[in-house]
């Protein structure tokens, strides 16, 4: 009785079809209308999301119909967060949602490094050749992102020309960043000026005291 | 023999693993225009009034966000960007920034998510975001689609009908129809959502 039942478990098991997972990624959405994926938070400043957006154009230009995802964060990856600090992985999946009848040739990059999908082995190896972003925040992925797509072109035998863009920024999501002769200057500054003035009111109570 | 079909029958699960198994692929989006249905409704392009809802200028205050996804045939239906977004409308690539005015409930980029604005007449429901769609919605139909339709919120069955679906705070909601798509839990929402 046992073994009939052991057996039955055995076969439902295997009778149980695998589930196919539901989508739920931001990215897989986007890159259905537009050819990059930008992150939620920390944004991507403007010079560099839009020099990133027209360099991917250009090789959109000359034949190569790349997409690409910025990932920054578990938001950006919606109902799959376990993705984070995988982009090889991200990649597969990510291009598993968004291709049709035919591959679509896809570039993930995360603080962790790239990921490629449906792009020749040849293209991919390049990579290895280009740092990974210096940085999580937003001004280094965005850059990194640039600078792999670079590369990708140059791979391919249409190399576009680097963009020009700002000096990079220190800080996350905006654009300069506050100096650091601000950021300790100011409170320090403030602490000398109110020693100060205690030490001149004391003076003034013991002169009116004496 | 039955401890081996027992962790067979328990590798296929995961439920509550702190560490989730990454997924190899996901459904992509359907084949036509069936499963792309357009952000924009007649009465939206307008204006008027839907169920109850008015269109009005601003972003509103203390906004949240629900989650959407849907399936039919196990292919993905997109939730366009725009619904309940008046013309013209301020596009930015996939998404929809702004428009002439906006209703309590509406999408502004196709991931699914759905602003809502709390203090509207009555409680959003989902029947709001499909009649602001144009898109029919009910217990045998789903926008293009006939049949049974299942519904999921937050990884549970939903008995009811799926109208009456209330858009809480982070809700995560799933429609499919015409076969089973595993329903996610829950999702990260956007940061001020």
């Amino acid at each position: 009785m046992r073994r009939v039942l052991a057996t039955v478990v055995l076969l439902a098991a295997l009778a149980i079809p695998p589930a196919a997972h539901a989508d739920g990624d931001p990215a897989s959405d986007v890159l259905l209308l537009q050819d990059v994926y930008l992150p939620y938070q920390p944004v991507v400043p403007k010079p560099v999301s839009s020099a990133l957006m027209a360099t991917v154009k250009q090789l959109h230009k000359k034949g190569y119909p790349l997409k690409v995802a910025v990932i920054a964060s578990q938001t950006d990856l919606g109902t799959v967060p376990q993705f984070l600090g995988r982009p090889g992985p991200y990649a597969s999946f990510l291009e598993s949602e968004i291709k049709f009848n035919k591959a679509k040739p896809l570039l993930v990059v995360m603080e962790a490094g790239y990921g490629t999908a449906a792009v020749a082995p040849n293209l991919a190896s390049s990579l290895t050749a280009v740092p990974k972003p210096s940085s999580g925040s937003a001004d280094a992925l965005g850059r990194a992102a640039i600078a792999a797509v670079l590369k990708i072109a140059a791979a391919d035998g249409h190399p576009i020309a680097a963009p020009k863009l700002p000096k990079a920024s220190s800080g996350g999501g905006g654009g300069g960043g506050t100096s650091p002769a601000i950021i300790f200057g100011v409170p320090v500054l403030l602490l000398a000026i109110g020693g100060g003035l205690a030490a001149l009111r004391a003076r003034q109570t013991d002169r009116t005291a004496s | 023999m039955a401890a081996v079909a027992l962790a067979l029958l328990l590798a296929g699960c995961g439920a509550g693993d702190p560490h989730p198994p990454l997924p190899r692929s996901a459904p992509g989006v359907g084949p036509d225009a069936r499963w792309r249905p357009p952000s924009l409704s007649h009465a939206v392009a307008e204006a008027s009034p839907v169920a109850g809802l008015r269109c009005s200028p601003g972003p509103g205050r203390g906004r949240y966000g629900a989650h959407l996804e849907l399936f039919a045939a196990r292919r993905v239906v997109i939730v366009a960007p725009g619904i309940g977004i008046a013309p013209p409308r301020r596009r930015e690539g996939a998404y929809v920034r702004g428009g002439r005015c906006s209703y309590p409930v509406r999408t502004r980029e196709p991931t699914g998510v759905i602003e809502v604005e709390p203090g509207a007449p009555r409680a959003p429901r989902l029947s709001d975001l499909f009649a602001l769609w144009g898109q029919p919605l009910g217990r045998r139909r789903l926008a293009s689609f006939r049949g049974p339709v299942e519904a999921y919120v937050g990884g549970r069955r939903w008995d009811g009908d799926p109208r009456a679906i209330p858009l809480t705070r982070h809700a995560q909601i799933v429609l499919e129809i015409g076969g089973h798509v595993q329903p996610h839990t829950r999702y990260r929402f956007p940061p001020g959502l």
